[in-house]
């Protein structure tokens, strides 16, 4: 690799060395800092809802053989979200996800 | 962007194929991270819910979202209105799509080492364009970024961005001098004085940290192993410090140290000025609270104890520090629940750092080179 250097590559090389000579090492602070640092502990966060999200792929609770109700509504409705989030894949989260507030308030509706 | 951070962030799994590379043979590393993504393949979501580190990769998108809902709005706060132009450097498979989307940006470059990633990438944005109607303008560039320049590709190459984005991807620059470089001017060179670059990399801090209290420098948990693979007693190298990232459920990934101040001295060749950077843990700490609805929104944590019917995804013993909690908090009703990670999904988490950097004005010296003049400071936050 060295070879493939320019002169200001090696000069910048060799001033960072003098520079960050004692890095990982117990000279260097910033470093010890971390290293002297307990294991951080998982956030707890406080007043976390239950999703019902997640497990949608456990729909004992979801109640679909109501005889007033169309079939599986609302679980075709989670297939289709589901099958456009396999289908796109990338991502994470969306706004109509159905993880929030608004859908167990529909979900409690019945 | 790494294998790991593809897992870590897009709720993927890679490929089951052994596209290591031969320890002798580091020259290579680029064509078998390229490689790598070009076989990466699908898992439904089924597989992914019941994913170990379900938690942990809606914590890092988590971040990645803060990030960029932050720095937008920076800009936004001078100049409303303002049109916004991004590089995504290192997109992987275009995991922050729809990010890019709710922050309203006007054009995005998106770019990759690898082909097939850079493909599923544009075909996605295709997809959500066909959804949504209005959606940003985007390019779509597959290059190796640490080794090839970007600007000659791009539709305009006066283009002058805004925002310069690289999540979980620049420590593979860190494997020579002349990569980062390349991948500092292609992040730098056409973004606009008062623009902002900010990403996320493994903290060489943490991972020298741990591997120091280990024996043999190996270490980890039941989700993810490190691995040093230089010989530690003839000191760290500042380029090229390669160790073995092994997550669940992923092929081992080579990766390299970043050590953070030699990033900045460089960064700063480029006229970047650092302007915030934290430790996952940190970075939590400084935006739970005016995030705190994404944070359930995109469920960064795991309800504790576990609902009716629910199992945790790690053993009890993993949730210690909840339980202590959980037996000390008073009027407690049947539906209440906290909320948090197992320790080992932590643990990864916090391998990790996110920083941030602004481009400075500059003037040009007799010889044609930029002169970058610090600014004057405006609430610069350094945790670390």
């Amino acid at each position: 690799m060295a070879e493939s250097l320019t002169a200001e590559e090696l000069e910048f090389l060799a001033k960072c060395e003098e520079e960050l000579k004692d890095r990982f090492t117990e000279k260097d602070d910033d470093f010890m800092k971390v290293y002297n640092e307990e294991l951080s502990k998982p956030p707890i966060l406080d007043s976390w809802w239950i999703p019902n999200s997640g497990r949608r792929f456990d729909r004992r609770n979801n109640r679909r053989h109501h005889p007033y109700e169309r079939p599986d509504h609302r679980d075709r409705g989670y297939d289709r979200r589901d099958d456009r989030r396999d289908h796109r894949g990338y991502n994470d989260y969306h706004e109509d996800s159905g993880q929030g507030y608004r859908q167990q308030r529909h979900r409690y509706h019945y | 962007m790494s294998c790991i951070a593809a897992n870590l962030e897009e709720n993927k799994e890679c490929g089951k194929e052994t596209l290591l590379p031969q320890k002798d043979e580091p020259a290579k590393h680029s064509s078998v991270v390229a490689a790598h993504y070009n076989h990466l393949e699908e898992k439904g979501l089924k597989e992914r819910l019941n994913s170990p580190i379900y938690y942990l990769r809606n914590f890092n998108n988590w971040v990645k979202s803060v990030l960029i809902q932050e720095y937008t709005d920076k800009i936004r706060e001078k100049d409303y209105g303002r049109s916004l132009r991004v590089l995504d450097i290192c997109c992987g498979k275009g995991g922050d799509l729809s990010k890019w989307q709710k922050a309203r940006v006007e054009h995005v470059v998106f770019a990759d080492i690898a082909d097939v990633s850079v493909q599923q990438c544009e075909k996605r944005y295709e997809d959500l364009r066909s959804r949504c109607g209005r959606l940003f303008s985007a390019e779509f560039i597959a290059a190796d970024c640490s080794k090839e320049p970007l600007r000659d590709k791009y539709r305009d190459p006066s283009i002058k961005f805004d925002i310069a984005s690289c999540q979980f991807g620049l420590h593979y620059s860190f494997e020579s001098l002349p990569q980062a470089k390349r991948m500092l001017t292609n992040i730098s060179e056409c973004l606009k004085p008062g623009g902002y670059f900010f990403g996320t990399i493994p903290d060489a801090y943490e991972i020298v940290s741990r591997a120091k209290k280990a024996p043999n420098g190996d270490f980890g948990n039941r989700i993810y192993n490190i691995k040093l693979l230089f010989d530690v007693e003839k000191g760290y190298p500042l380029f090229g410090g390669k160790y073995d990232f092994h997550l669940e459920g992923v092929v081992d990934c080579p990766e390299f140290l970043v050590n953070f101040k030699l990033f900045t001295k460089l960064a700063a060749e480029y006229g970047l000025e650092l302007v915030y950077k934290a430790r996952f843990a940190d970075f939590f700490k400084d935006h739970s609270e005016k995030y705190r609805q994404l944070l359930q929104k995109i469920v960064c944590f795991e309800s504790y104890p576990a609902p009716p019917g629910k199992e945790l995804v790690a053993e009890e013993a993993e949730y210690e520090h909840a339980k202590q909690f959980w037996q000390s908090k008073e009027n407690k009703t049947e539906r209440d629940r906290i909320g948090t990670m197992s320790t080992s999904e932590w643990e990864v988490a916090t391998v990790y750092m996110a920083f941030a950097f602004k481009k400075l004005k500059n003037t040009w010296d007799e010889k044609g080179k930029p002169v970058y003049t610090k600014s004057k400071q405006e609430g610069q936050s350094n945790k670390n």
